[in-house]
């Protein structure tokens, strides 16, 4: 069952395009990789589908509902959640803050949910009230997960989750979006690295804002074309 | 000394409730509202309005006025709250769907004042008006001279300052604006509309001009031009304590309360003495402004501010 | 009847003379300028001041003549917005607008208020008008030609300054400051030489409206008829548009006169009340022209969008 579906979807800011009749399929509890060169729309495509940029053609269809062009705080209520690249923690309020603000849509009691997050990144536990802002990069970047996870959502929408972390953390990184798609919630992220794209099912490669190959993480790894175009060989 | 200390507290007090609401809507709605003065003026003759209204309810401990007043000023609040949203509905949301600049949403703030400020006074005249009886001073040691009404105006600022702080940093909505403050798309990402999030700011601004209004009232009188004089320091205080910082609209609005009132009563004795005739009184808001150079001399943000603030 | 016209298009061509040295700050400088009104009253006085003759009620006595004083009127404004320029051209936006808007403030209270210098509000009577005495019937139409000749005047030259290649430098800085391609030093040098010229036209304008009037008080330089009513005719007639700002003028100038006109006919009680209508029919105007089309009548079609969230 999908999930997600784009259909031929053109977006982009003002009188910009940045993607071109993206069409793409995610299933339930999958987890998808989106890859590409930069600049070629990945965050935009994310973007689009959480309603940050908005989409001149074409739909999208989250849950079986059609959310083309909703306002983002609508389709975040409807279950999906997003990390953007930048910009993607509140500086000014704690780590704590940062987490209740991630539950605002849920009026009940989510203290589960917040030693949910203690347990995937430990380290923030103990800086729970410590200024967002003054963290370091990858702890920032932990932040910004756990707020997308306060939601308990459907749909994760992860942009460059481990863009600038040390490289223990991002194998930590790697297993802990694992732990979270195996507790049910489908994921689509954009990745940098091999090791990223390793880990994930399926995968969209995208240049110039369209897709050039899209399939099975192994079958694509297999193709010579894109190891070449997109990991060196 | 001490005296002109007394009356800067008391004068910093409603500063820092001007100083509050202008430092919301700068950070949340991005832009220096100039209507400032006309909200903190139409508080005012709302109390004044609603005073009226309401029967007598005698008065309370050694105040002026009573039961009734306290009354008055909730009804304003709320009433002041409306007209504002009215206006952010009519004007400056249509303004914000067109992402207008910040300088084009002052400058139509701008306008506004002189729409609210002639609506007032065709209403109720261009003269002054009064809520209740003269106060006398109660001495205290040191030549300390205070009215009981002026415990009560730093008493309600201080609640205020207080009950507005608490509100922003612990409540569910409170850390929902605070979050939109620093990014607006995350907020929105988190769930949280931008609408209501604007809604609360305004009430809130509102509702503090409209008590700081009221108070100056009580202290001094109430007339068409009040706000307007009250705009430059609550604006020097805002940028003086750094934009969108809490703490910096209250050591602001203190500093400017505290130094008007203390550097004009410091030169008009030195001009006595050198047998100037100035009348110092008139040029308080020079004061904030000079003093506003310095600062920012010093450190352009503010004494709290963010960068890019 | 005919004198009230030429009186109509004589103040609207000194408003018009302000109003183009606003449009030159905010329209091509992107200097967001609440105290031009402070330069228009500077102007007015320093012209008032250095051509009467000496007498007790205020500083006076130079004696300099029509139009030699109009140099002093130019100057006086240009060297205060230099010194204010110094802090105050360090501020962005609206803190700059605030910081005019105080210097207006200011320049008010100080000539409000201090008698000795410009005789307060009793304000300064028997300001010599060139030629009066020879046509007082056609004064009006006399220095129509010196208004309107010296509003022509200025028109050409700023559609030249701004065409010039100093101009499309000040043009430059306003349409994005970080990305003009100079450092932050001379960016601002630009703006100050924008800053002060404007200040010093519309300090003319000043000596102009002194002249005309033979009198001059304070309250014709309140922040509505000296700030707020210039900046209405930018914004009516478009700003960044020198042609739309002199058809704002006349516009705006011409629904002034006309509501005066109109609320002549009310009963004599109802006279202060008249005096709020027609204010807030001004702001009303400024209201609907900035909801209904904020580029004004001959403005370009985008109005400057806020910056992206990289504040």
């Amino acid at each position: 069952m999908n999930i997600l579906t784009v259909d031929g979807v053109t977006a982009g800011y003002g009188d910009m395009e940045v993607i071109f009749d993206i069409t793409a399929e995610i299933e339930s509890d999958d987890l998808v990789a989106v890859i590409g060169p930069n600049g070629a729309g990945k965050s935009t495509l994310l973007k689009t589908i959480v309603g940050a940029v908005p989409t001149k053609k074409g739909k999208i269809e989250f849950k079986d509902q059609e959310v083309t062009n909703w306002a983002i705080d609508k389709v975040v209520k409807r279950g999906l959640s997003w990390v953007p690249q930048d910009d993607h923690i509140f500086p000014t309020l704690t780590v704590e803050e940062n987490l209740d603000v991630g539950a605002y849509t849920y009026f009940g009691d989510y203290s589960d949910r917040i030693e949910r997050v203690w347990s995937f990144f430990p380290q923030l536990k103990s800086r729970m009230n410590q200024v967002a802002g003054d963290l370091s990069g990858g702890q920032q970047q932990m932040v910004a997960v756990g707020r997308g996870l306060m939601t308990e959502p459907d749909l994760l929408l992860l942009d460059e989750p481990t863009a600038g972390l040390a490289p223990n953390l991002i194998k930590m990184m790697h297993e802990k979006i694992g732990d979270i798609n195996e507790s049910g919630v489908t994921v689509l992220l954009v990745a940098q690295s091999l090791e990223t794209f390793r880990a994930s099912n399926r995968g969209y490669l995208l240049t110039s804002g369209e897709i050039k190959y899209s399939g099975d993480t192994d079958e694509l790894l297999d193709n010579p074309e894109v190891r070449d175009l997109y990991f060196g060989g | 000394m001490i005296g002109p200390l007394v009356n800067g507290i008391i004068l910093g007090s409603i500063i820092t409730l001007g100083a509050i609401g202008v430092t919301l809507v700068a950070d949340i709605l991005n832009f220096f509202n100039f209507a400032h003065g006309a909200i903190f003026t139409l508080g005012a003759y709302f109390t004044y309005l609603y005073l009226n209204i309401l029967p007598d309810m005698g008065s309370m401990f050694s105040l002026s006025f009573g039961g009734s007043m306290l009354i008055a000023i909730v009804l304003s609040m709320a009433s002041t709250s409306v007209v504002v949203l009215f206006f952010d509905k009519i004007i400056f949301r249509t303004l914000r769907q067109r992402d207008a600049s910040s300088l084009f949403l002052a400058l139509t703030s701008l306008g506004l004042v002189f729409v609210m400020k002639a609506t007032i006074s065709m209403i109720w005249g261009p003269q002054v008006h009064y809520y209740g009886s003269i106060q006398s001073a109660i001495k205290f040691p040191l030549g300390i001279r205070v009215k009981p009404d002026e415990f009560f105006i730093v008493a309600a600022s201080l609640i205020l300052v207080l009950v507005t702080y608490l509100f922003l940093k612990y409540t569910r909505l409170g850390k929902a604006m605070r979050a939109t403050s620093d990014n607006v798309v995350l907020a929105q990402a988190s769930g949280v509309g931008t609408e209501k999030i604007v809604t609360w700011t305004w009430i809130m601004s509102a509702s503090l001009a409209a008590l700081g209004g009221t108070l100056y009232g009580i202290e001094v009188q109430i007339r068409p031009t009040m706000g307007w004089s009250f705009l430059i320091p609550m604006f020097v205080a805002v940028i003086v304590g750094g934009v969108g910082s809490f703490g910096g609209a209250l050591v602001g609005g203190m500093i400017i309360g505290i130094s008007e009132e203390l550097i004009t009563s410091l030169l008009q004795d030195m001009f006595l003495k050198l047998n100037i005739r100035v009348v110092m009184s008139a040029y308080k808001p020079a004061i904030a402004f000079v003093l506003i150079i310095f600062v920012l001399l010093v450190r352009p943000h503010g004494i709290f501010g963010r960068k890019g603030g | 009847m005919l004198s009230y016209i030429a009186s109509y298009l004589v103040m609207a061509s000194i408003y018009g003379i302000i109003a183009l040295a606003l449009n030159f700050q905010w329209g091509f400088s992107g200097l967001m300028n609440f105290g031009i009104g402070a330069s228009y009253m500077l102007g007015a006085y320093s012209a008032a001041l250095l051509s009467s003759a000496p007498t007790a009620e205020h500083l006076g006595g130079f004696g300099v003549p029509f139009p030699l004083d109009l140099v002093g009127a130019a100057i006086i404004p240009g060297f205060i917005a230099f010194l204010i320029g110094f802090p105050a051209l360090k501020l962005k936006g609206g803190p700059f607008a605030i910081a005019t808007l105080a210097i207006h403030e200011i320049i008010y209270l100080i000539v409000h208020n201090e008698m000795w210098l410009t005789n307060g509000v009793w304000g300064i009577r028997d300001i010599s008008r060139p030629l009066y005495s020879q046509m007082p019937q056609q004064y009006d139409f006399f220095y129509l030609l010196i208004a309107g000749g010296m509003l022509i005047g200025f028109y050409f030259f700023f559609q030249k300054a701004v065409r010039s290649p100093w101009g499309r430098v000040i043009r430059g800085i306003k349409v994005d400051e970080d990305m003009a391609l100079m450092s932050g030093k001379y960016a601002w040098s630009y703006k100050m030489q924008s800053f002060v010229l404007g200040s010093a036209i519309a300090g003319i304008a000043g000596g102009l409206f002194v002249h005309y009037t033979g009198f001059v008080s304070p309250t014709n330089f309140t922040p509505l008829m000296a700030t707020f009513i210039v900046w209405l005719m930018v914004m009516v007639g478009g700003s960044g548009n020198n042609r739309g700002v002199l058809v704002g003028t006349f516009f705006v100038w011409g629904v002034w006169t006309g509501s005066e006109f109109l609320t002549d006919f009310f009963p004599g009680s109802m006279e202060t009340r008249a005096g709020f209508m027609r204010m807030f029919l001004m702001g009303i105007i400024l209201l609907i022209v900035i909801i209904t089309r904020p580029q004004g009548i001959f403005g370009k079609e985008k109005i400057i969008p806020k910056y992206l969230r990289s504040e």
